[in-house]
């Protein structure tokens, strides 16, 4: 009975000792889930915290390095010691490999006097580092490197940035270890001195020479006695017949060769219906006539004994089609930037110093590489037939207006700046327009890894620009905008749309908008007199304009006259007693040649009454004083119209052989330089664009194409990268192509580069460009260093062409890294020589792209992008 | 032998009534203690819980935002489709109710099946009619890859033709992020420090943007139609162009906590969220 009750007993005692320990697992296990959840949680808010931290560490740091800007910005007045961002840790431009792009670095004793000695290339406790590959992930910093391996590490000249140790009283080079509860360190980039790949460079024509431009009528050629001497050695060529009978419709490709004789080796353009072309070595007319009407055509062909001409009468039906503007003007609406030609990048050496031979420059980008680059971004290259894919795009149509039309994807009339950044608005939307967009430059970076061109070629291509387009504040009289010159427009007859035949005498008509063109220009219509016997004489004979306005003093919304005369004497302090006469000299010399391709119109008078017919421009600004233009010609130009053989108008007077006329629109403030002036001082009578002591300087600054108060895809013009300055050059003309279709006289590779670096070392050396004015300096250090650019008026200016529109002075755009980390120094460091005391908890990296007006602080843009790594 | 019989009885263990009704009566009140303590105890952790499913929720949501606004591309020339938005970026109007949001991010989304990818997305968030928040990372392809995928762009071209469905109906690469997130609000602040309904036109001028999100946790969501969810969703007020950090969520809390339509255990399940999303630096 005993042994049964103990038995029962311990039984009894088993079974609550197992239920004691099931409850005690029970509930660990229960302890355990939760607090196993509660950790997990715990870490995921720690993580979360510390990521913000960093976070809110790295903004701080951005926004300290941006004040710091501020301040220097603050400086006044603007010279050429503080036009740029001061330069530290910087290695001088002299230096065997400077770092062109980089502008400053934190480290111990920079000026800012926050950062510590301890170095960011320094092992924390974690045995983390930042290391110079890690630095250059951006390759802003010229790469070490030649090979196609993915390295980014750069020249041995880059020193890692220091560390700013922050504390919670603020940043302290020396702070108590135990102070510490982050640190960042940070480099300034100059962006704005890069090509933004999101305009510049348009693509290479695979398969296809450069786009044709079209013909321009040459000035009138005055008989020669020695043409007559060789007309009689041998026989100049013919047309047979030469008179020809032709017709097209609107609309409609339009194709003639007329037959010559004693083989013509050129054909001389003429006057065409808007829309054809001739080709000047074959003879043929080509095109898609846009405008109705009865044209009489002189041809003209020529050998080396002379010129004959024909008659081709050609009559286009239909009705009257929208046309584009000439190519070059369209595609400059996208920024002349996009005329930069990136072929001129070298991939080697990887580091390019002022005084590099060009000769040793090399690899620069293939065909290839640039049309997946370049190609896919722009609208032009969108309209793709089925063949092409993304590794092997095509470009089909070569015609002129074609390719601009591409380029826009839209009709007339164009008033929206392309490159005007957040306004701009193509109304209605291009259907199917698909731009490229490199929006952040890791999306760069992961383009080139997808592409495969060379890294080395990333230090010259950036992603974010802006501009104030404004003149510099500091000229005597603060203006609020440049100059609009696509008001010139406002010069040109509209008659084929809306009042076909009814141009051509004088510019009366404008485009029907006589008020504005008054408050623009300040001039109003004067129909002649059409006295009898006066028209030789008589400048009032013709319709002419009438200036209503005074020049002097210059109001705060100038005119087109007043700024002009501004720019040339007050601005820069001269007092010229002739100023009003050379003004207005200048001003008709611009008009007329901005307006003559629009004047189509054949003479709508008969041969015999003498009536009307002129197309130059005849200003009268007052006391019987007159300028005249320029034109190409006029309708009783007897070398251009065989049908009205007397005597023509004398006006204007003849100007010298070696005057460049350029007879189209404009398509930058550079061409400017065009503009006739009797006055001036060089040998063609042109605006002096190519010497610092020009007095026409300040119209560079003063006009401009793209009239968006804050621009994209402009150039710092003090940029240290030589090759981005090349890539804008070799884009550029060194002669007005005239009748030289397609155009060769392109600058060379060679010389670009030459030129890039002259311009380099003049601003580096003498002094940073302080406004576009200042681009007339630049075009003579570069005229003297290259002789091809040296050449003749017209090739010295090629630099303004090329650099007055594009460039830029006042804005600093820049790219500031910041790693910024979070974290503690081990209980007890006793001070901050051992690096490796530091904790890591958090850490961040951001690229802050910011654009800065040098002259009030503006921000103009800003991107933050955080880099993931 | 009957007498040690009756010994055994006589010492045999044995309670008197008394202390049967006693123990009996103690042992009903340990029971009842024990079953309100386990009640309480049950009550705390089914709680506890539940807050911890819609942390979680929120945590995983609102991470999930941080890092895509981290990503979002923070520039003028790029289209930003949101509450308030005007030309020329898309027009996203007062957005009464939930909020939505589009935005190019360079974050990894669900690409084409082929073609060169490249880092960008385009994001979006929004709630769906389900009263679950869904977010949409669609992958795009370099420009001139492909015919059909658009690829990305800059203004003038916006998503409203980019890409149609972006802002609402059907996409397909929306996907649910949050079943239990069913209001879904914002509000910006500027970089000038005012708080705003409507952004400036440059999107780097948002010095941060203001969400709040409510969160119904799972148990309680399973005693609430999707009606009444909705419904409720509909009382939660939009952000006011007045308002103060933290009224919104303050005003949230006292229209719950004055609602009597609903269980009220549902509507103690619902929590509030705020949170502040930087996209720049506040001085820039």
């Amino acid at each position: 009975m005993k042994r049964l009750l103990r038995s029962r007993h311990h039984s009894f005692k088993g079974a609550a000792l197992m239920i004691v320990l099931a409850l005690v697992v029970l509930l660990t296990g229960i302890a355990l889930a939760y607090f196993s959840r509660t950790t997990t949680d715990r870490q995921l808010a720690q993580s979360s915290y510390n990521d913000t931290s960093a976070d809110l560490l790295a903004r701080s740091a951005l926004d300290i390095t941006v004040s710091d800007l501020k301040q220097e910005i603050a400086i006044k007045p603007v010279t050429n010691g503080n036009i740029q961002p001061s330069r530290y840790g910087v290695p001088p431009i002299t230096d065997p490999q400077p770092i062109p792009n980089l502008i400053r670095r934190s480290f111990s004793g920079d000026p800012t006097g926050r950062t510590s000695s301890v170095s960011s290339g320094a092992a924390s406790a974690s045995g983390r580092f930042i290391s110079l590959a890690r630095w250059n992930s951006h390759y802003l910093i010229p790469r070490a490197s030649t090979t196609n391996s993915i390295d980014s590490t750069p020249v041995s000249s880059f020193t890692a940035p220091d560390w700013v140790l922050v504390t919670p009283q603020g940043p302290n080079p020396e702070p108590a270890p135990n102070a510490v509860m982050g640190r960042y360190a940070f480099a300034v980039y100059d962006e704005g001195g890069l090509i933004d790949v999101n305009l510049g460079g348009f693509p290479t024509y695979a398969s296809l020479g450069r786009p044709t431009r079209p013909t321009r009528r040459l000035r009138p050629a005055y008989p020669l006695e020695e043409s007559e001497i060789m007309l009689a050695a041998c026989q100049a060529p013919g047309f047979t017949p030469n008179h020809v009978n032709a017709s097209g419709h609107t609309g409609v490709p339009f194709s003639l060769t007329p037959n010559t004789n004693h083989n013509p080796t050129s054909f001389g353009p003429d006057i065409l219906p808007h829309g054809l072309s001739v080709n000047p070595t074959t003879g043929n007319i080509y095109g898609t006539p846009t405008s109705p009407g009865s044209f009489t055509v002189t041809l003209s062909a020529s050998n080396n004994c002379g010129t004959g001409t024909g008659i081709l009468n050609l009559t286009i039906d239909g009705l009257p089609s929208p046309d584009t503007t000439p190519w070059p003007v369209n595609l400059a609406r996208k920024g002349t930037v996009a005329f930069a030609d990136v072929t001129t990048l070298p991939s080697t050496p990887t580091v390019i110093t002022p005084t590099t031979p060009v000769g040793s420059m090399g690899n620069f980008f293939p065909t290839s590489q640039i049309n997946k680059l370049m190609g896919w971004r722009n609208y032009a290259t969108t309209q793709q037939p089925a063949s092409a894919s993304f590794d092997n795009p095509s470009f089909p149509l070569a015609s002129a207006d074609n390719y601009a039309r591409y380029f826009l994807g839209a009709t007339l009339p164009f008033t929206t700046g392309f490159t005007a950044v957040s306004t701009a608005v193509v109304n209605p939307p291009s259907p199917g327009r698909t731009d490229q967009a490199l929006m952040t430059r890791q999306e760069l970076i992961k383009l080139q890894r997808t592409i495969g061109f060379s890294q080395s070629l990333l230090q010259y291509l950036g992603t974010f620009s802006r501009e104030q387009n404004r003149p510099a504040p500091d000229w005597p009289q603060t203006l609020a905008a440049r100059w609009d010159m696509n008001y010139l427009a406002l010069a040109i007859p509209d008659a084929w749309i809306v009042h076909p035949g009814h141009s051509g005498q004088g510019h009366a008509w404008g485009l029907q908008r006589h008020t504005e063109f008054a408050q623009r220009f300040g001039l109003l219509w004067v129909n002649g007199n059409f006295t009898p016997g006066t028209r030789l004489t008589d400048p009032n004979y013709y319709g002419h304009w009438h200036y209503i306005h005074t020049l002097n003093p210059c109001p705060a919304n100038p005119d087109f006259f007043q700024m002009i005369d501004y720019a040339m004497n007050q601005a820069i302090g001269v007092v010229d007693p002739d100023h009003v006469r050379n003004t207005f000299n200048v001003g008709a010399a611009l008009i007329d040649q901005y307006d003559t391709d629009d004047l189509y119109d054949p003479d709508p008078n008969p041969p015999t009454n003498g009536a009307a017919g002129n197309t130059i421009t005849i200003i009268d600004y007052g006391g019987a004083s007159y300028a005249y233009g320029i034109e190409g010609m006029s309708f009783d130009d007897p070398n251009f119209n065989s049908l009205r053989p007397g005597p023509y108008a004398p006006f204007p007077p003849p100007v010298p052989a070696t005057y460049p006329l350029i007879n189209r629109r404009f398509e930058n403030v550079g061409e400017f330089g065009y503009a006739y002036n009797p006055a001036s001082s060089t040998a063609g009578k042109t605006l002096d664009f190519a010497s610092s002591t020009s007095h026409d300087r300040a119209i560079l600054d003063f006009f401009t194409y793209n009239s968006a108060a804050v621009r994209a895809g402009t150039v710092n013009l003090n940029t240290r990268n030589g090759p981005v300055l090349a890539s804008i050059i070799r884009g550029a003309l060194l002669n007005d192509p005239s009748g030289e279709n397609p155009p060769t006289a392109l600058v060379s590779q060679q010389d670009a580069l030459a030129a890039g670096q002259a311009i380099v070392q003049e601003t580096a050396n003498t002094g940073p460009a302080l406004t576009r004015a200042d681009v007339t300096r630049l075009a003579g250090a570069a005229a003297a260093a290259v002789p091809n650019l040296a050449a003749s008026d017209e090739t010295k200016q090629t630099i303004a062409r090329a650099l007055a529109e594009v460039g830029q002075a006042r804005t600093w755009n820049l790219m500031i890294d910041v790693i910024a980390q979070t974290g503690k120094y081990a209980p007890g460091t006793p001070d901050l020589t051992d690096p490796s005391k530091f904790t890591v908890e958090g850490e961040k990296r951001y690229w802050l792209h910011i654009a800065l007006d040098r002259d009030d602080g503006t921000v103009l843009g800003s991107q933050l992008e955080e880099v993931l790594e | 032998m009957r007498q040690p019989i009756k010994e055994v009885r006589y010492h045999k263990a044995a309670f008197t009534l008394a202390e049967l009704l006693v123990s009996v009566g103690v042992l009903v009140l340990l029971v009842l203690l024990a079953t309100q303590l386990l009640n309480s105890a049950a009550t705390v952790t089914t709680l506890g819980h539940k807050q911890m499913d819609a942390d979680s929720q929120a945590r995983q949501v609102l991470d999930r935002m941080a890092i895509d606004f981290a990503q979002l591309v923070k520039r003028s020339d790029v289209d930003f489709w949101a509450k308030g938005t005007v030309a020329p970026n898309s027009v996203g109007g007062p957005m009464t109710g939930n909020d939505q949001i589009t935005f190019y991010g360079t974050v990894p989304g669900y690409y084409p099946p082929s073609g060169s990818q490249s880092p960008v997305s385009l994001v979006a968030y929004r709630i769906n009619s389900q009263s679950q928040m869904e977010r949409m990372a669609k992958g795009l392809v370099w420009n001139g890859v492909s015919s059909t995928d658009t690829p990305i762009v800059f203004m003038p071209v916006k998503f409203s033709a980019a890409f149609p469905t972006s802002g609402s109906g059907s996409d397909p690469s929306y996907e649910v992020i949050g079943p239990q997130v069913f209001r879904f609000e914002y509000c910006y602040l500027r970089t000038d420090g005012t708080l705003s309904i409507t952004p400036p036109t440059d999107v780097s001028g948002i010095a941060a943007i203001i969400a709040d999100i409510a969160v119904i946790d799972s148990k309680s969501k399973v005693l609430l139609s999707n009606t009444q969810i909705s419904t409720l969703a509909g009382q939660l007020s939009d952000c006011a162009a007045n308002m103060v950090p933290g009224q919104l969520r303050n005003n949230w809390q006292n229209t719950l906590n004055a609602n009597t339509t609903l269980p009220r255990p549902a509507v103690s399940g619902i929590r509030l969220y705020e949170r502040y999303f930087y996209l720049s630096p506040p001085i820039l």
